[in-house]
């Protein structure tokens, strides 16, 4: 790939990131909630990937 | 101070829990303010932490430092958070 002088790639664009806004929908049961650490479904995701169980 | 009956510590986690969510809630409406739903959840929960504390309190006495207390003064009383099985 090429570099221009004034810096950039000339014939490559440079990632842009986008960010989704959060939509209010279903949410935990409180108390599976603070097991959880969070209130939202859409924002559970334990690493290594797992179904929360009572 | 490590046996405490279930309902103590089962109101306790309940106040936990609604805690939480009003603090969920509150965040989410720092970036969403106009989200009415939220709103309503959020007050509802708070609502209902104020009543939870209050049952909680009437039964097993002061749980914060603004709470009035009996004579003599209770709060040091209440068992301290490590001190509970939960």
């Amino acid at each position: 790939m090429s570099e221009s002088k004034k810096g950039f790639y000339i014939d490559m664009k440079l990632a842009q990131v986008y960010i989704l806004m959060q939509m209010y929908g279903e949410t935990f049961e409180i108390r599976t909630a603070l097991r959880n650490g969070t209130l939202f479904p859409e924002l559970y995701r334990p690493f290594p990937p797992q179904t929360f169980q009572e | 101070m490590s046996h405490h009956n279930k309902d103590m510590v089962d109101k306790l986690k309940n106040i936990m829990a609604v805690d939480f969510a009003v603090w969920e809630l509150s965040l989410f409406l720092d970036t969403h303010p106009d989200e009415r739903r939220a709103i309503e959840d959020h007050n509802k929960y708070v609502r209902l932490s104020y009543q939870l504390k209050n049952e909680y309190e009437s039964t097993y006495g002061p749980m914060r430092l603004d709470s009035i207390s009996p004579y003599p003064y209770k709060y040091i009383n209440s068992p301290w958070p490590w001190e509970i099985e939960y």
